[in-house]
């Protein structure tokens, strides 16, 4: 029982950090309806950027985090601007494709600057506190805190602001909503700043909780945000955060239950189950069909 | 008549209808679009349906067609059931439409728009078409000049090549009507084919549609916003009004019904 | 860009002599002299051969991406699905007899395998359209790298060798042959017309007649089929495959050579692989950082010519003589 209790706590800490990443897609996806293939890189230069903070500046863990989010969500706001915005009334996949270069950019450009994987140093003081059995580390502690404060924060912003209602209409109709005086332009530049700042702190958890890092991790952690996103219901900022909970769930109770190998098997085969019966995700409505 | 005729006019039944909706009902969630709807359409029929915004039309062509399946009720062409049968079946038994915003294959040729309804009527198989087989080369020989002609006969030969999407609107809804009459109908479900004309474009439109539908000796169904319209072309009306039909029969018979004019004529203005 | 689009147009443009049938037995015939008298050094009939096996899963790919317009991100499945088959066939079964057909059936083995995969992958995509069909492609490759990394006869993780190096340039020539027809032959039938149809409007397609169903379904036995040749050939020339080899920034790499090309396009196809293999190779001085300016390419090309070389043009040789004059879609 002890050992359920620690795989669930682990579960917590990857949902936490998949639910950051997973944030970043859902959001673009609901103002763009488009799928920012880059995303799990930005989150991987996240990652890197705590490596510069921690182990070339020497910086403390809250700069660090600063750090991240502000770097990724500059890179975040730029890549919108330069790649994506002139291509926003060309086909679909042509922006599909732009973000899937970009991904490879940014990859191949760490990688040039990084050829060898960096171990980042523990940003915090190693301790672990006991309940019951359960040991939770300090690290563990600070993803899974501030994930939650990052999740409310953004909460706050899309439910209580001008800004946050600006984004909701746009997803809602992308159509009418310029008509109405809203500064389009400027809400999809916010939404990528939001989302990309998320990515960065993701990959500030990443680093600490895996601290070996190399310019691939953006690939497969950000395609399982992604799948997250699509649990949830792409679009739905709920439907992430609750998609990417389940996939760490079913990650990490795969692999203590199971042959670590089958891990992605299982994912995959669940999430083909699942998109069999709602296609849709779990909180997406289904597509009313118009003729 | 002769025998062989005379036998299939009476098993077929004189009675048989084209197409014949048995208390046809639609909910969408809570939303009742359709409400025990019953008409029939008797072969070679021109027949219209009319009715205010909102009244239910387009969801009676999208239950016919396979689009949606009908909560409750029946529907039936030629005598045999087909409620809720696929899209695509239903269009190779014999039942073809338009749409209300024209839905063409935009970034094909005209000429690939109107072949392309050809595939339920081609036998080709997969390997066939896959080896470049010579039954595949006579068949798609056979359809490319089907096409050809039927586009010529109706006025559109000379853009054959064109992409769909450069045709002027006026062309585009008469392609749309010829890719569905490419599919080999015997029932065409026209969804307000002269929406957006001024009325000259109207007129021939018209009369496009009455000679289609004696060459290719065809039942035409259509939707129509506008009454007067109707009046003139259609040889019988079916009025829906929130989902329910509230008259049904000849032009002049639903002109002078006090329901119709109260319910339709009334608000319309 | 328009220059050079035109002076391929007229370059391909077909001739008396200069014709689809006469340029694929030349070429056979100069594959077969240049691998038997060695008349280009290795390096470069390596090359060559590597654009051959790009362009076949380029072509493959396009069938899903460019002319059905739904997007397949896990083709590298397909190809992991038959490298492995065919390879086990040569290494296992063939590996004390091995007759001239051997290397031909193995490969061929291997994409009626991917095939059959593909069958399956159909399935999803009757009810699932778009970013969620992507998923569900993106799942089925995912799935199958599992499976190998859990098979341990041939090597898991690992990866497996001991094949011979079977794939020649006449090989790889004849496959690619055999694709360009094959695809072609699909494009210009009443299929290719159905998945055309699905990719302009589903439901026009539906009630216009097209089983929309069997099209998709045979749209993805046809592009798998090929995906698996392709990694037949891929693993008898590299004689070393692991799960690694098939992952996700292979399939990346397949859609941006589709999307480089052109979508809709066979000679965008031919033209995108080509492009993207010898490029690749040509930036090799730049080391690490070539990598990183490929994708700039990529980007750059996008922004300025969102629908690739050659957009939806087709070279007029790769179109069959009866539909030369049909019409200018495709």
């Amino acid at each position: 029982m002890i050992y359920f209790f620690q795989q669930a706590l682990n579960a917590l800490q990857l949902g936490s950090m998949y639910a950051l990443i997973a944030l970043g897609y859902t959001m673009v996806y609901g103002v763009l309806s488009m799928i920012n293939f880059a995303h799990g890189d930005f989150f991987m230069v996240g990652a890197f950027l705590c490596f510069v903070g921690a182990s070339r500046l020497h910086l403390s863990f809250v700069p660090v985090l600063l750090l991240s989010m502000g770097g990724v969500t500059l890179l975040g706001v730029a890549t919108e601007r330069i790649a994506y915005r002139p291509l926003r009334n060309a086909p679909k996949v042509s922006a599909i494709i732009t973000a899937l270069g970009v991904g490879i950019f940014l990859e191949n450009f760490t990688l040039g600057l990084n050829p060898y994987p960096k171990y980042v140093p523990p940003l915090l003081p190693s301790f672990s506190f006991n309940f019951g059995g359960v040991s939770v580390s300090s690290f563990q502690l600070a993803t899974i805190g501030i994930s939650i404060g990052l999740m409310l924060a953004l909460h706050l912003i899309v439910n209580k602001t001008k800004a946050g209602l600006a984004m909701r209409a746009i997803s809602a109709d992308r159509t009418i909503v310029p008509l109405m005086g809203v500064p389009v332009d400027k809400i999809i530049a916010l939404t990528f700043a939001l989302g990309s700042g998320l990515g960065g702190a993701a990959g500030v958890m990443y680093a600490m909780a895996y601290p070996v890092i190399d310019p691939y991790i953006g690939i497969i952690v950000g395609w399982k945000a992604f799948i997250s996103a699509v649990i949830g219901g792409i679009g739905d900022i709920r439907g992430a955060v609750l998609g990417a909970y389940i996939l760490g769930t079913v990650e990490i109770m795969t692999a203590a239950f199971l042959p670590s190998t089958y891990r992605d098997l299982i994912t995959f085969s669940l999430l083909l189950v699942l998109l069999i019966f709602r296609p849709r995700g779990l909180l997406g409505r289904a597509e009313i069909q118009k003729v | 008549m002769t025998g062989p005729e005379m036998n299939k006019f009476y098993n077929d039944g004189a009675g048989t209808a084209a197409l014949e909706l048995k208390d046809v009902t639609q909910h969408f969630g809570g939303l009742r679009a359709l409400c025990g709807v019953n008409f029939s359409i008797a072969p070679g029929e021109l027949a219209g349906i009319i009715g205010p915004n909102g009244a239910g039309k387009t969801t009676v062509f999208n239950l016919i067609t396979g689009v949606y399946k009908p909560s409750r009720g029946k529907i039936l062409f030629n005598g045999g059931d087909i409620t809720g049968k696929r899209s695509s079946v239903i269009t190779s038994i014999g039942i073809a439409r338009t749409f209300q915003n024209i839905r063409l294959f935009k970034e094909l040729s005209v000429l690939d728009n109107v072949r392309a309804a050809h595939y339920a009527r081609m036998k080709v198989n997969p390997l066939e078409a896959l080896f470049h087989a010579g039954r595949h080369r006579a068949e798609e020989k056979r359809v490319t000049g089907q096409s050809r002609e039927l586009l010529e006969r109706f006025g559109l030969g000379g853009s054959a090549g064109e992409y769909s999407k450069n045709l002027p609107y006026g062309l585009q809804r008469r392609l749309e009507i010829l890719r569905a009459a490419a599919t080999g109908p015997s029932l065409i479900l026209l969804d307000e084919p002269a929406a957006g004309m001024h009325p000259g474009e109207v007129e021939e439109l018209m009369s496009f549609i009455l000679r289609l539908k004696k060459e290719l000796s065809l039942t035409v169904l259509l939707i129509e916003h506008q009454m007067r319209l109707v009046m003139g072309m259609c040889t019988h009306i079916v009025v829906l009004d929130f989902g329910m039909v509230i008259a049904d029969g000849a032009p002049e018979q639903v002109r002078s019904n006090p329901g119709v004019m109260e319910a339709y004529m009334g608000r319309a203005k | 860009m328009k220059k050079t689009a035109d002076f391929l147009r007229r370059v391909c443009a077909p001739g008396k002599y200069f014709n689809a049938k006469t340029v694929a037995a030349a070429g056979f015939i100069l594959a077969l002299a240049i691998s038997r008298f060695a008349l280009l050094d290795n390096y470069l009939q390596l090359l060559l051969m590597l654009i051959g096996i790009n362009v076949i899963l380029t072509l493959s790919l396009n069938l899903i991406n460019g002319y059905m317009g739904e997007f397949s991100v896990g083709h590298a499945g397909f190809m992991a699905a038959g490298a492995y088959v065919s390879s086990l066939l040569t290494v296992k079964t063939f590996a004390l007899y091995s007759p001239l057909w051997a290397f031909p059936c193995a490969v061929l083995a291997g994409g009626v395998v991917a095939g059959f995969i593909g069958l399956v992958v159909a399935v999803p995509s009757f009810k699932t359209r778009g970013d969620y069909l992507a998923i569900v492609t993106l799942a089925f490759s995912m799935i199958v790298k599992s499976v190998i990394e859990n098979i341990d006869s041939v090597g898991g993780p690992r990866g497996f060798l001991g094949m011979d190096k079977l794939t020649t340039l006449p090989w790889v020539f004849f496959w690619t042959v055999v694709t360009i027809w094959i695809i072609r032959n699909f494009i210009y039938s009443r299929f290719g017309r159905g998945i055309l149809a699905v990719r302009e409007d589903e439901i026009a397609a539906d009630l216009s007649g097209v089983s929309t169903r069997n099209v998709k379904m045979l749209a993805f036995v046809v592009s798998s089929f090929f995906a698996g040749i392709a990694g037949g050939l891929y693993a008898h020339l590299i004689q070393y495959i692991s799960p690694g080899t098939f992952d996700i920034i292979k399939s990346t790499e397949m859609l941006v050579m589709v999307y480089l090309g052109g979508v809709g396009s066979i000679a965008g196809s031919i033209l995108g692989a080509s492009a993207y293999t010898v490029l690749l190779e040509a930036l090799r001085p730049l080391g690490i950082w070539r990598m990183a300016v490929m994708p700039l390419l990529l980007v750059l090309l996008m922004i300025f010519r969102p629908r690739g070389i050659m957009g939806l043009r087709e070279a007029r040789w790769l179109v069959p003589s009866s539909e030369r004059d049909a019409g200018v879609s495709k």
